[in-house]
């Protein structure tokens, strides 16, 4: 926590200008993996292979007239699209992408802001980003909005809980909310017998892993819990009246909220910056984190791919009646055997 | 002295909440006895799920359908008027535009009741003919149900599979009239252009293919937790209730009740092919889905037999020798009596005995029936279509009642409704 | 200090400024988000004095939890039923203003009590630091001293979920559906005689298809019935 504050601001402009633009990329990366499932050719027109296809996107969307629907409730339709934006960047800025390095004088911190309590403060930010689709829904008058945004409320309450518990096994393990220690502690090898595995808590945490990541595709409103936007059945949902650059604010949230869930499952449970070389180079270990993301990336879009949506009544069965039993479970087998190697 | 509210009733008898299917209007929400909120929701007719235009007017109590009210008509063409204004061939190519995704059927069944009322039959390799191209259409047709039913529930890529095979349907179509839509396949009297050579080749590969994928579908949706969640249980139409609102097709069948045309009033060659009809005994979502995949099984059994026998055939495709029947082109360039003959055919068409004629085949959707009255003139006097999504649409409102919102976009799946159809 | 005394003052001004929104703002969704902003500003109180562990959770349950059920709430509720906040009954009007009044001469005592005021507890920087930090500081609070109220709170809370549970609970949970006896045949006779449905075959009269064994593979966990003839039904 040495650096001064204004070399702070430089990381973070260039993480979020990152993690713009591994946005927009990550919009192209859907469609071409989609298209591959689908047996389609995805963009190719714009530029080569449809590379600029995310620009020309974003060039359309400014372009377009912003319309505001004559009953809605101006000033909250105005800023709630602001609210899932701000809050879907703003929880990158704990993720640690390595340690620190020297450069020219300088030592920087690749963590944004190394809070203690950094596992909270995602869940904590990402519980706020449900007031932008709330607010929206309810502020844009319309009766497909109200529904989506009433599902919203309840899917995105329900999983919190089950997302915030699965991480419970891993803060015993560790003994800190903090991300940093958290990686750290998965830097560590273990050797049993021959072997020297990471002691990466997806291997400790089997289960914990997969509620998580269950809860994580819920958390972000993706198929198959996309039931706020369900578009065959509440045309869009909450997002139904907006369009133009407020439309795309909830488009970028929803996509920026999705890598950030990926950089923090990767985090937690596949080592982070972990991986061979990525003690000596910090630019290694932001590429095994790169790299681990986007294999959760790519399990997004291959669940969109094949899976129906579930049912309102069925999502809500599935978070309280089997995730939470589980996850309750999970907490205490972990706590048991941890007490028990203590003891 | 009789007041004429006793006699005939009048809407003022009714009281405003009259629990009539058809009494919802957008307009107005309801508040329940017990204080709780009714929302009404308008569903359609610009909604990605109601399969083109229907509109679906839905009282909702949270997420739950108190009330659900189908309102059709708006893509009513007229088709019946229409017909009534047409020379009975120029009346065919109107068919096709009710039940846009399986036209061939569509077409069958018009000059099927015309051949009836002119008491014509199609030679025997033309009728081989019809049922392989009617099967074809009737795969097709499934595959748009399936594709937009698992789209609906939110399989997104099953609609993308389905129309990757629906494409090679409508290539065969395309080699054998022309058109890949809508197609006017059929013609009074049988086919009056020759079969194209490579056409049965073209079937050949995709009835090598198509099974394996329909393996690939059942893979996704049969061993699908999701699949089974969204389908099992939703939507169970009894016995009863499948008979009461006289459904067909496979509403029907889905529920355990043995009817199929094809067996039950065998038209063109269908008695002398070997398939079997798939009965489902829960009546739900997933029996109806069953019995449609199974359907599309037997119909690849179909036109294998079908072709068999027909490549063999070298006999005549067109009944010339019937007096209502187009007659041949061959010397119409060459010969003026032949040209003459032919022109007068096509502008005055022909003027079968009076008399009346009802079809109904097994359609895609259910029984497609066709009834045409004749008054001697070359303009059908009355044409009527009876159309079997119309019919099936009606057990919607009973469906619907208790299910969840997310059900409706299911249960309308399951129906198989074309809007086109409905509307006519 | 002075960074840390200008944040302080930012933070506590737009709480209170929140504060005052809920109460003025005449729709109900209005004064919840004001509620939602003012929390925030607490959080961020909570930020400022250390306690990052007690922010995260005011956002966490607070804002993340109980404001958006509140919200779901309004959200359903017609403007129309409504109360107009501003023209209440005259005696309520009183009421509230005497409460009010009273409420803020007890802060004003408790702040203007000097024995409060620069008197600093146990819970100083040193001795947080020595258990590890805040985080640790308060679970070891709440599992030693404050075990029995946290135990109370939790059964409280339990019996506050049975409740809601049972209140709402649909009056049919999950109807099965149930296999039809048998299929039926519209060109049988038996096959739409109903009443015979579902009593067992008639006397004297097989049902045509059972004993063929005319099953379709099983997908799904369910099986279809394979009829080669019109006239063909399976029995009960």
């Amino acid at each position: 926590m040495d650096e001064p504050i204004w070399l702070k601001f430089i990381v973070a402009f260039v993480i979020m200008n990152v993690l713009l633009v591994g946005m927009a990329y990550m919009t192209y990366f859907e469609r071409k993996v989609l298209a591959a499932f689908q047996d389609r050719m995805g963009p190719t027109r714009t530029g080569p292979k449809g590379l600029l296809q995310p620009l020309a996107d974003g060039a359309k969307l400014l372009g377009k007239e912003d319309l505001i629907p004559g009953s809605a409730d101006k000033w909250v339709f105005f800023f709630a699209p602001l609210v899932v934006f701000v809050t879907a960047i703003t929880s990158v800025a704990v993720i640690p992408f390595g340690t620190s390095f020297d450069v020219a004088g300088q030592t920087i911190n690749m963590t944004i802001a190394d809070l203690n309590i950094g596992a909270l403060f995602v869940l904590a930010i990402s519980s706020v980003g449900v007031y932008g689709i709330i607010l929206g829904a309810w502020a844009s008058s319309n009766r497909y909005s109200l529904l989506g945004g009433l599902r919203a409320a309840a899917q995105v309450v329900s999983y919190e809980i089950i997302l915030g518990l699965s991480l419970v096994g891993i803060f015993i393990l560790t003994g800190s909310l903090n991300l940093g220690d958290i990686v750290a502690e998965q830097s560590r090898t273990l050797s049993i017998g021959p072997f020297e595995i990471s002691n990466w808590f997806i291997l400790s945490q089997p289960l914990a892993f997969v509620l998580f990541l269950i809860a994580a595709v819920a958390e972000t409103n993706r198929a198959p819990f996309d039931l706020p936007e369900a578009e065959t059945e509440l045309v869009s949902g909450f997002h139904t009246e907006y369009s133009a650059f407020r439309f795309s604010f909830y488009f970028l949230g929803e996509y920026i909220a999705m890598i950030v869930m990926s950089l923090f499952a990767s985090t937690l449970f596949l080592g982070g910056t972990d991986g061979p070389g990525s003690d000596s180079h910090v630019l290694l270990g932001i590429l095994w984190l790169l790299l681990k993301t986007i294999l959760f990336l790519f399990f997004y879009v291959w669940l969109r791919a094949t899976l129906p949506r579930f049912r309102y009544d069925q999502l809500m069965g599935i978070a309280w009646k089997v995730l939470l039993p589980l996850v309750l479970l999970n907490i205490v087998v972990t706590a048991a055997v941890r007490l028990a190697v203590n003891s | 002295m009789m007041t004429t509210s006793e006699t005939t009733p009048s809407v003022a008898d009714f009281p405003a909440d009259y629990p009539s299917t058809g009494s919802l209007s957008i307009s107005e929400d309801r508040t329940l006895d017990d204080g709780s909120h009714l929302i009404t929701l308008n569903m359609g007719p610009q909604h990605p799920s109601t399969h083109g235009v229907l509109r679906v007017i839905l009282k909702l109590d949270g997420e739950v359908i108190v009330d659900c009210d189908p309102v059709i008509g708006y893509l009513h063409r007229g088709v019946e008027k229409l017909g009534e204004s047409h020379r009975y061939a120029q009346v065919v190519p109107w068919t096709d535009r009710t039940d846009y995704v399986a036209a061939p059927l569509n077409n069958l069944g018009c000059v099927m009741a015309f051949e009836k009322l002119c008491d014509l039959r199609a030679p025997e390799r033309a009728e081989y003919w019809r049922v392989i191209m009617a099967e074809l259409s009737r795969i097709a047709s499934h595959l748009v149900w399936l594709g937009t039913h698992a789209l609906d529930i939110g399989a997104l890529s099953m609609s993308l599979y389905c129309f990757r095979e629906r494409e090679l349907i409508l290539d065969i179509f395309e080699a054998f009239c022309g058109a890949r839509l809508t197609t006017n396949m059929m013609e009074i009297g049988g086919f009056s252009r020759p079969i194209p050579p490579a056409l049965p080749g073209m079937i050949r590969d995709f009835l090598k293919i198509f099974p394996e994928r329909m393996k690939e579908y059942a893979g996704l949706l049969d061993a699908n937790p999701i699949w089974l969640a969204r389908t099992k249980g939703v939507g169970v139409i009894t016995q009863e209730a499948a008979l009461s609102y006289s459904l067909t097709g496979a509403c029907l069948r889905g529920s355990g009740i043995n009817y199929d045309i094809r067996k039950a009033m065998p038209y063109l060659v269908y008695d002398r092919l070997d398939f079997e009809v798939p009965l489902g005994t829960y009546g739900d979502v997933f029996d109806r889905y069953l019995v449609r995949m199974e359907e599309m099984r037997q119909t690849i059994k179909i036109i294998t037999q079908a072709l068999d026998h027909v490549e063999k055939m070298d006999t005549p495709l067109m009944a010339y020798e019937s007096a209502y029947v187009i007659p041949p082109h061959k010397g119409t360039m060459t010969t003026a009596e032949d040209m003459q003959r032919h022109f007068v055919w096509v502008i005055k068409g022909f003027s079968p005995p009076v008399g009346e004629a009802y079809v109904g085949i097994e359609h895609s959707k259910g029984e497609l029936g066709y009834y045409v009255v004749s008054d001697g003139s070359s303009l059908p006097y009355r044409f009527r279509v009876r159309s079997p999504d119309f019919v099936n649409l009606g057990v919607l409102p009973h469906l619907a009642q208790g299910a969840m919102l997310a059900d409706v976009v299911a249960l309308i799946g399951t129906i198989d409704i074309v809007l086109g159809s409905v509307d006519r | 200090m002075p960074w840390d005394l200008i944040i302080f003052y930012m933070l506590a001004a737009v709480c209170i400024a929140a504060a005052l929104g809920v109460v003025v703002a005449t729709n109900p969704v209005h004064s919840a988000i004001f509620l939602v902003l003012c929390f925030f500003n607490v959080a961020g109180v909570f930020v400022m004095m250390g306690a990052e562990f007690l922010a995260v959770i005011q956002v966490i349950v607070y804002t993340g939890a109980i404001l958006v059920l509140l919200l779901f709430v309004l959200m359903l509720v017609n403007p129309d039923d409504l109360p107009e906040f501003h023209q209440g009954k005259p005696v309520q009007r009183v009421v509230g203003g005497l409460l009010g009044l009273i409420l803020l001469l007890e802060i004003a005592i408790a702040i203007l009590n000097r024995e409060v005021v620069g008197v600093t507890g146990t819970a100083t920087p040193e001795a947080i630091a020595a258990v590890g930090g805040n985080t640790q500081a308060i679970g070891r609070l709440l599992f030693s001293d404050y075990l029995l109220a946290f135990e109370v709170v939790s059964l409280v809370l339990t019996v506050g979920v049975i409740g809601a549970i049972v209140l709402a609970l649909p009056e049919r949970l999950g109807e099965k559906v149930v296999q039809r006896k048998g299929t039926i045949s519209l060109g049988h006779a038996r096959g739409v005689d109903m009443e015979a449905l579902g009593e067992g075959t008639p006397e004297g009269e097989a049902p045509i298809l059972s004993g063929r064994g005319g099953f379709a593979k099983a997908s799904g966990g369910r099986k279809l019935v394979m009829t080669n003839d019109p006239d063909e039904y399976t029995g009960a």
